[in-house]
């Protein structure tokens, strides 16, 4: 009864090459989520071939990192994956300790939690609003938009910022909380979690969002592992893997939350489990509110003199919004990086999907390409 | 088309089109609340947002009781700015009045159009002088005009309270619920480029 | 009495210049396509207010009050704009796609009755016209599609055309039961044919009018049924290339069909310009002139419609041809069947 999966890497289609059609999806495009371009051969409706050009963003910022110190290549970090720029920062502060074997407070790994958390709502709450935007369903980007404002609005009393924060330093956080920040803190989540029951009544449950969305797109898991996704993605297609759980880091082993695990691997599970994923953001949120009460102490291990880490290299990832942020750092005993790389979530969940997208109709093609939720700066840095 | 097209019974078509017509219900049900509840829209610019006290924006400069700005012109925030958007020339001082104050500061420049209010510059001052205090409203008409002089950074309002409690450097904020511990040794870190 | 020359060529102008009377037709014709386009005007200011307000957000707020004006500067602009055409394109087909999109939208209007007597013609054909010269709307789409000489419009195009052609067929048959149960045409016969109660409260004109609903977003190109033109992969399907004049003309003509299916929906199902019988406690004194029920229904009936927009996702092309061809088709054949039904039910209840 169902339609048939595509096989990745094979054409399936095969029509006749006089109805064949090349289409490009310009990097100027109300919906590729940044400038992307795809080149699709399309036979009638059925996309026959496809390839991504990506660059369009490039901003070397490995690059530009290796002339910077290691302080002011800090808040680049944020600028690549600029939704979720939180773990961004995290995973390089977490490289650049290892390197120079620095050690957090404890208040700092709370707050780093609690900065990540909210950033990890913030940003599926603008992958639900582009879902509906991508799909037609137009007010369900304002409803995300809404309930993104009343999280940024939290991240900016924390910050001092609202899409670049520069929150996680070297040695610790920025800032510490401001004045009634638990309250505040609470009381929004508890409006953000009870709008939820409205999209699932909007949207979540339409029968022509779940037409659209349900068995299209699907990535089976070992495909999706073979193919390097990572993040929400793979999870969507039954495969446990984040880090949080499978390679702790920050103090993350003491909290409870469960991680949503799809299992058909279609758009529908890869929208679901980002609602899911904020609800359980919300309770980690919660919890930490709860566990910085009894801490105190510096939020930023003092760094003497000039921040020259000691030759050697260091790997960091973190789990962000959108996948597996990874940060190789590789000092030479300067004031600069002799060397940082990048491995960014959405790279490899974007090239995993050109063949992917093989078979499917070319509205499908934006459904598919709004739920893997890239960002064009974690793609091209 | 090597795809089969998914066949579907009568009566799923039926179920499906039952579910289609009771969920567009559904949703226009919380479609029609929000119509008839209040908008979320500040309507600017006759209503603003409240900012937090430490929200990045403007570059601001203290001044003393005589208007004179605590600068002492050492070019930390110089040297710390990943972007180099910021132009200090100094010279010397024919009599310091007091020991610190050995530069004159002849120019302090800070591109606000290549700036991206990461705060370090902030964070480096030795003499918590420059700040970034809660200011969006510096629209110009040429990328030339956001290059402000010392004079756009040092307004001549009064600060507010809340800006007379800023503090750029984290570790001198008071936690808000415990008693701090005694204040380790130093400021921020790398507070040279 | 004798007549001046000048009263008597206006005389001859009203009452027949060779058995064509000129004034007598034109007036109201000028007082037609006014009204069009001060509507077509009004409604896009509703429709981004109502959007606004459905999103918690406000709409169009500060030029002129409650951003009335908004529109006008909107249509200001659009006119002084640059008019590009494509190198490649076919400029005679490009001109002539807005245009032909747009004649039809108006020329519904003529059999529209606004009020009791209040119709510019009275066909006794009247639902037929309309139904053909609707109809005619699809040509401009291909038209436009195909000379704007841009896949992606062609693509939009087709689409559109088919989406257009495949729900006529359920619109009239849905229409087909109402001129079953009224007995005639005429929109006027349909309007006095509803002065006991409105037909959508009958079992098979409610099943009609949920049907004619969905088939009127069709025929517009809105959501959940707009994938042919504000498709966010198809840029902005078949009205890519259009800029300037011609595109206020493609707009203009899409907001014309909304208010005029509008009016057939309210003519069709609820009444046209008859209060609403759920009303019959009003004492006829207070009832107010048939325009004023006409306007307030139609005014509804556009909200509902931009209502739905606003809140239902995108129906896919393959998708949208199942609906109308395995859902409302048979849907509207059995309707056919149970107004028959109905007919011999109430039979003895009808004055007919």
């Amino acid at each position: 009864m169902a339609e048939q999966v595509p096989v990745a890497g094979q054409t399936q289609v095969g029509g006749d090459p006089f109805e064949e059609m090349l289409v490009n999806m310009g990097p100027q495009h109300p919906s590729t989520h940044g400038v992307l371009r795809l080149l699709i051969r399309v036979s009638g409706e059925y996309v026959e071939d496809c390839r991504f050009h990506i660059g369009y963003l490039h901003r070397c910022h490995e690059k530009i990192s290796e002339s910077q110190t290691y302080v002011q290549n800090i808040p680049l970090s944020d600028r690549l994956d600029y939704v979720g720029a939180v773990p961004n920062g995290w995973a390089q502060c977490l490289a650049v300790e290892k390197l120079a074997g620095l050690e957090v407070p404890a208040r700092a790994e709370y707050l780093r939690v609690i900065a990540a958390e909210l950033q990890r709502i913030a940003s599926h709450l603008l992958f639900v609003g582009t879902m509906g935007t991508d799909l037609g369903a137009v007010t369900m980007f304002l409803f995300g938009m809404r309930e993104r404002e009343m999280v940024i609005d939290l991240l900016e009393a924390m910050s001092g910022a609202r899409l670049t924060y520069h929150y996680i330093r070297i040695g610790g956080v920025a800032r510490d909380l401001p004045d009634g920040f638990a309250e505040r803190a609470v009381r929004t989540l508890d409006t953000v979690l009870s709008r939820i029951p409205d999209y699932d009544d909007l949207f979540t449950n339409n029968r022509i969002l779940r037409e659209r969305a349900e068995r299209v797109g699907v990535i089976p898991a070992q495909t999706a592992l073979e193919h390097g996704f990572s993040g929400p993605t793979l999870r969507a297609s039954g495969v446990p893997y984040d880090v949080r759980r499978c390679d702790p880091y920050g103090i993350y082993d003491r909290f409870e939350f469960d991680v949503p695990l799809g299992s058909n691997g279609d758009v529908y599970d890869r929208f679901t489990i980002r609602l899911r994923e904020i609800e359980q953001s919300s309770r980690i949120v919660r919890q930490a509110l709860e566990g910085i009460e009894g801490v105190g102490g510096p939020i930023r291990t003092p760094i003497k003199g000039r921040f020259r880490p000691a030759p050697g290299w260091a790997y960091a990832h973190v789990e962000g919004a959108r996948g597996d942020v990874g940060y190789y750092i590789v000092s030479q005993g300067g004031d600069s990086p002799y060397r940082l790389k990048v491995r960014s979530p959405c790279f490899g969940n974007l090239a995993g999907l050109e063949h992917l997208i093989r078979g499917w109709k070319i509205a499908d093609v934006v459904a598919i390409l709004g739920s893997i939720d890239i960002v064009l700066g974690c793609v091209d840095r | 088309m090597a795809f089969s097209l998914p066949q579907y019974s009568w009566r799923e078509l039926w179920e499906k089109g039952w579910s289609g017509f009771v969920t567009a219900l559904k949703g226009m049900r919380v479609t029609i609340r929000y119509f008839f509840s209040r908008p979320t829209t500040v309507v600017y610019p006759y209503q603003r947002l409240e900012l937090p006290v430490y929200y990045r924006g403007r570059h601001r400069q203290r001044v003393d009781a005589n208007g004179i700005p605590w600068c002492i012109a050492c070019g930390s925030c110089a040297r710390a700015c990943p972007l180099e958007c910021i132009h200090i020339e100094a010279s010397a001082t024919p009599e310091p009045p007091d020991t610190k104050r050995r530069r004159k500061l002849d120019r302090f420049d800070i591109d606000l159009a290549r700036c991206m209010y990461c705060g370090l510059c902030a964070e480096a001052c030795p003499q918590d002088c420059l700040m970034l205090v809660a200011d969006y409203e510096y629209s110009a008409w040429r990328p030339q005009d956001l290059v402000a002089p010392l004079s756009v950074q040092l307004r001549p309002e009064p600060l507010s309270e809340a800006e007379l409690r800023y503090r750029a450097d984290p570790a001198s904020d008071p936690a808000p619920a415990k008693p701090k511990p005694p204040r380790e040794a130093s400021a921020g870190e790398g507070g040279e480029g | 009495m004798e007549r001046g020359p000048i009263e008597s060529l206006v005389h001859r102008l009203f009452a027949g210049l060779y058995g064509i009377p000129v004034l007598g037709w034109l007036i109201p014709i000028v007082l037609v396509l006014g009204m069009v386009a001060l509507a077509a005007l009004v409604l896009i200011w509703l429709e981004r207010k109502v959007s606004g307000h459905i999103q918690s957000r406000r709409g169009p707020l500060h030029n002129g009050p409650h951003g009335l004006l908004q529109t006008v500067w909107d249509a200001l602009k659009l006119l002084v704009k640059e008019d590009i055409v494509p190198s490649s394109a076919d400029r005679l087909i490009m001109l002539m796609a807005p245009f032909v999109v747009f004649t039809p939208a108006v020329l519904v209007y003529v059999v529209m009755p606004f009020g009791k007597g209040w119709t510019v013609a009275n066909l006794n054909i009247g639902l037929l016209w309309v139904v053909s010269v609707l109809s005619l709307g699809p040509v401009g789409i291909i038209l436009g599609g195909w000379g704007s000489h841009n896949k992606w419009s062609l693509l939009g195009g087709m689409r559109s055309a088919a989406q257009l052609i495949s729900y006529e067929i359920p619109s009239v048959l849905a229409l087909g039961a109402i001129v079953m149960m009224a007995g005639t045409m005429s929109m006027d016969g349909l309007v006095a044919a509803q002065d006991q109660y409105e037909f959508v409260l009958t079992p098979p004109g409610l099943i009609a009018f949920v049907v004619y609903l969905v088939t009127a977003l069709a025929e517009l190109n809105r959501n959940p049924f707009d994938l042919p033109e504000a498709e966010s992969e198809l840029v902005a399907g078949f009205v890519t290339e259009y800029s300037g004049f011609k595109f206020a003309i493609f707009f203009l003509a899409e907001f014309a069909n909304l208010l005029a299916l509008s009016m057939i929906t309210v003519t069709v199902f609820l009444g046209g310009w008859q209060p609403p019988s759920v009303l019959f406690f009003l004492p006829d004194s207070a009832q107010l002139p048939g325009v004023f029920w006409f306007a307030i229904k139609t005014t509804v009936m556009v909200f509902v419609f931009q209502w739905i927009k606003w809140t239902l996702p995108r129906l896919r092309i393959d998708q949208m041809l199942n609906v109308c061809w395995k859902g409302l088709i048979p849907i509207t054949l059995g309707n056919l069947a149970l107004a028959c039904v109905w007919l011999l039910l109430t039979e003895k209840s009808w004055a007919r």
